[in-house]
Formats: structure tokens, sequence, C-alpha cells
């Protein structure tokens, strides 16, 4: 059984995962994410490396083939639920910033937020 | 290319530190080149700009032949990011940047502190314990040692060394752990709140471990000063040769095994065993050598020699020493004809008890004259003193010896014991003397109780009640 490890994501996962929607190599994810996010983004080698691993062992990804030593990987379902649940996460957290600062309220957010006062 | 080799004494988690240290040696012209639990080799080159990172992979050992498949990719990563491997020790990982701002190698620092827990558990934090379990086993044996003979022991420079390492050794390695255990609750809580991991990079500490190894390093220094002086070279050679031969063994297999490809595992496996052998052999190898050269003690007093028949076709070799000591046989029974008698003293001062061994010795044989031994125990404190009353004092559960309490007024003393064994005609008094005065306690082991003429020769020469 995988170890409830990660229950939210950082921005350093949150990528990795994005950028194994499609087989990408270890050394290839430093750079792809780098220039996704146009270097706001950095993931050291050892970083890249133990989340790797532990996405592994959580299920989050799979090791699809080893060439020249390069191993690859792409997401599995258990990590689109977790990237889809992130992004979820994500999304509410800039909607209640829009409701509670800005005043900017969406008529389905309104219900949910009358309702529960 | 000239290499040089330096000792680094590190702790494993001081990583911090040691990237510090490599970076200033680079700037100096020093590149590390390899790494070993001591001695690092460094090559030296031109003075260089290089940043180190110091990181730590759980699947690394002294045992694997070359680096595993995951490590492979491990070091690959760091390349593409700019990173060179350098070298490793167990999970300990060095590489090297000639980049001016080479991206971090960790970003994530939650990460990196559990990873690098993961590995001090595998390798720091079990040797640390098992090191605790070793030197608290030696403790223990010491103790024992102690409750047993504590006159012996506190009136033995050696002994007390002995313990004093034990015991500082096992303070230190608890401090190791504790100090270890709460740098990572600390980094454990500053991660949790968005910070980064704690800086164990600590100037207090680092004085204290200097200080520490210092005092060790006295402490040997001065057992085997002491070794030197008392004991023949032979034992010497054999106790000191005993940890570089261990060391070149275990090494050694690690190093050749390696170089064969032998896998890990076996490798653990083979080395150990070896070196458990190597372990055994070598103590057998000591009690033979023991028991064939007999290694005479070291002694700087004069002395005659006598061979002695023991039996028919036995002898052996005796050593007559002619020290001056207070009181002789011939001062309590008259001129006694005998030239094969051994006059010797002892002195040992430890900063608890100060111990005057005097003794009047023969080889054995029938019809012998009698022999005389005696100590004078000057504790430095008072519980020093109660403990060696208690211990002389003390009767054996295997022997019907019994201890008779004695007027004060024979001897002038405190409290005045003689031993004496219950026979069918009465109690028999040993000669056997406790003695214990305000500043000290005189043992006497004669051969026959004294007459009152001989508690006067006794007193007089002892000098006892003419303070």
């Amino acid at each position: 059984m995988p170890r409830e490890k990660y229950q939210t994501l950082t921005e350093q996962m949150f990528y990795i995962l994005l950028c194994l929607q499609n087989e990408c190599c270890g050394v290839d994810i430093m750079k792809i994410v780098s220039e996704m996010t146009q270097q706001r983004v950095t993931i050291g080698p050892g970083t890249l490396y133990t989340l790797l691993d532990n996405f592994v062992s959580q299920g989050f990804i799979t090791q699809t083939n080893i060439e020249n030593r390069k191993k690859s990987y792409v997401i599995t379902e258990t990590g689109k639920e977790m990237l889809e649940k992130e992004y979820n996460r994500l999304h509410k957290l800039t909607d209640d910033y829009e409701t509670f600062t800005r005043g900017v309220v969406d008529e389905n957010h309104k219900k949910t937020y009358v309702n529960e006062l | 290319m000239k290499t040089t080799k330096r000792l680094m004494l590190m702790n494993y988690n001081y990583y911090k530190e040691i990237e510090q240290k490599l970076e200033h040696y680079a700037k100096k012209g020093l590149v590390l080149e390899k790494m070993g639990p001591y001695l690092w080799t460094f090559k030296k080159t031109e003075p260089q700009n290089l940043k180190y990172t110091v990181t730590y992979f759980a699947e690394g050992s002294v045992f694997n032949p070359h680096p595993t498949d995951n490590q492979q990719t491990y070091f690959d990563y760091a390349k593409a990011a700019g990173w060179d491997f350098v070298c490793e020790y167990n999970q300990m990982q060095i590489f090297s940047s000639s980049l001016e701002n080479p991206p971090e190698f960790e970003t994530d620092e939650k990460e990196k502190l559990e990873n690098i827990h993961k590995c001090m558990k595998k390798s720091f934090v079990v040797s640390q314990l098992l090191m605790l379990v070793v030197f608290a086993l030696n403790l223990f044996l010491r103790l024992n040692s102690l409750e047993r003979n504590p006159t012996d022991f506190l009136s033995s420079n050696i002994d007390l060394a002995i313990l004093l390492m034990f015991f500082s050794i096992i303070l230190y390695l608890s401090y190791t752990l504790i100090n270890y255990y709460m740098w990572y609750k600390k980094s454990q809580k500053s991660v949790a709140m968005g910070g980064s991991i704690i800086d164990n990079f600590n100037k207090t500490r680092r004085y204290f471990d200097i200080v520490y190894l210092i005092f060790l390093f006295s402490l040997v220094g001065y057992m085997l000063i002491h070794l030197l002086t008392n004991t023949g070279f032979g034992i010497i050679a054999l106790s000191v040769a005993q940890l570089p031969l261990f060391v070149l063994v275990f090494w050694g297999s690690i190093t050749l095994l390696k170089r064969r490809k032998i896998s890990a595992k076996a490798n653990r496996i083979i080395s150990i065993s070896l070196l458990i052998l190597t372990g055994v052999l070598y103590l057998g190898f000591i009690f033979y050598s023991i028991s064939q050269f007999s290694f005479p003690e070291r002694s700087n007093k004069p002395y005659t020699t006598v061979d002695w028949e023991m039996y028919e076709g036995m002898t052996r070799e005796y050593r007559l020493y002619s020290d001056k000591i207070p009181i002789t046989c011939e001062d309590l029974y008259g001129n006694i004809d005998f030239e094969y008698y051994s006059y010797e003293t002892e002195e040992e001062d430890t900063p608890l008890l100060h111990k005057d061994h005097y003794s009047q010795t023969r080889p054995p044989m029938k019809n012998a004259p009698p022999e005389l031994e005696y100590s004078i125990y000057k504790p430095k404190f008072e519980f020093v003193k109660n403990i060696v009353v208690s211990d002389l004092t003390k009767l054996d559960d295997w022997s019907d010896r019994k201890l008779e309490t004695l007027d004060n007024a024979i001897f002038s003393t405190e409290e005045a014991y003689a031993f004496y064994y219950e026979e069918p005609n009465g109690k028999q008094f040993s000669g056997e003397y406790i003695l214990v005065f305000t500043d000290k306690i005189i043992h006497i082991d004669a051969e026959s109780p004294f007459t009152d003429e001989q508690i006067e020769i006794v007193k007089s020469k002892l000098l006892i009640g003419q303070q």
C-alpha cells in the first residue's frame, strides 16, 4: 500500500508530473521544467532523483524503458488523479482569493458561500 | 600528477563544513581526488574556483564493486546540471562544479532532509549505536572489576585512565547522537514551516570536538607511555600492532574483493568474517606468545637473578631486588641467614589514592624463612578511605577467614582488625592486620600474629603515633 506521503504537491512535484504526461527521461525533465517556467522553477539533480524514486514507489509514475542507462518515465492513472487533485486545489485557492479580496464571485461559488454561512 | 593526503577529522554528517573546507583547499590548489575514513587524497594543481556539494545516496556502500545502476543515473542527472562526480565514501557522495553559479544540487529542503535522515539511519546512526554498545560493554566490565577490587583499581592510574576513556567515549557518542537528532528535529520543524534545513556547521561544536580529541589522544598517549615504562616491549608491540593489522586485513579484503568485482553482499560477508577470524586468531597468538615467552616486567631497579629449581628438571628465574623497605623480617624475627630474599617497594600515586607496597619475599622452598608483605594506602578523599577500608575488611564467601576488631590502643588506630580462623582449639590469628588511621590505612600480611615486642617494632618503624 502506498504511504499517504503526498497530500499536496510542491511546485517541483507538480511540474514533474505535468512534464511526464509525455514519456520523458530524467535528464530531460530538468530542462523541460526549466523552459516551461522560464527558469522560475528549477529542479536540482539530487531532488529530481529523490522525487522520481518516491513517485515510482507511490505509483504516480512508472519507468518505461532504459536505454544506455537513460531511464524514461511516464505518468500513471494515480499520478494523473494526483495532478488533477492538485489542479482543483490550486483552482480553489485562486477562486477563494478572488471571492474574499476582490469581491468577484461567480454564481456557483456564491451559492456555496451563502449556504455555508 | 602530484598528490597529497590530508587528515580530515570530519563527522559524517558535517556536510556543510566539508563543502567549505574543500572549496578552501581548491582555492589553494588542492583538488579532492579520493576520500577515505580519515585520510583524503588531493591533487596538486593551479588554484581553482570550484564549488562542492556533499550529498548522501542510500545505495552507496564501501562494499560496492562499482557504482550501482541507480547511482549511475544519479551521477548522470548531476552531470546534466553541471555537477561532476568526484568520489564517494559509503553513502557520502561528493560532486564539484567549475561553473560560477552552478544550480543548487537539492532544491527541495524537505526531500533533502528526509534523504539525509534515511542515509544517516542506515550508516551514521547505526555505527554510532554499535560503538556505543561496544564501549558500554567495556565500561560495564571495567566497573565490574572496580567493584571486585576497588583498592587495586583506585590505586592504578592505568585502570583509572581506561575507565575515564570508556566513560568519555560513551558521553561523546551520546552527545553526537543527541546532537544529530536535535538537528534533525529542529530542521524538520523549520522545513514544515517552509524554512530551510538548520545549518549544522557550528563553531562551538567544532571546538568541542577538537578539545575532546586532544583529551582522548592524551589519554591514549598516557596509556602507551605507561605500557612502555612498565612492561616489556613484546607486549607493547603485540597490543599496538593489532589495530593496524585489523584495519589492514579489513580494508585489504574490501579493496581486493572490490577489484575482483565481487558483489557488495559477498564482500560484506567475507570481509567481516575475515575480520572476526583475524581477531580470534590474534587473541590466540597473544596467549600463545605469552605462554611461550613469558614477557618479563621491565624494571629500572637493580636486581640479581637466581635460577631456582622448582622441582626435578624445572627451573625458573627469580629476580631478587634489594630495595629499602621500612620493616624487614630481620627487624621482627632477629637475624636470618638467608641469601635469596627479595626486598621490593612499589609506589603508585593516582588522583584518588596513594599506595606504597613493600614486600620481602623468596622463592618457594621447604622449611623456608618467613616472608612479609604490607601496603600503606593514603586516600585523598574521605569516600576513597571508606571504600578501601570496606574492601580490605571484606570477608570472602569461599573462605572461613573471620575478622576480629582490635583495641585501638594497641596500634594507636582509629579502627583496627585482625584476621583469624576458627579452629577446634580456639581462634587462630593469621598475622594479617588492617590498621586504619586518620590519613592512612596499613595492611600488613605477616606469617604469624605479632607479639607485644613486635607490635612496638612495627609502631616505631612505621612511625605510628609519632607524628
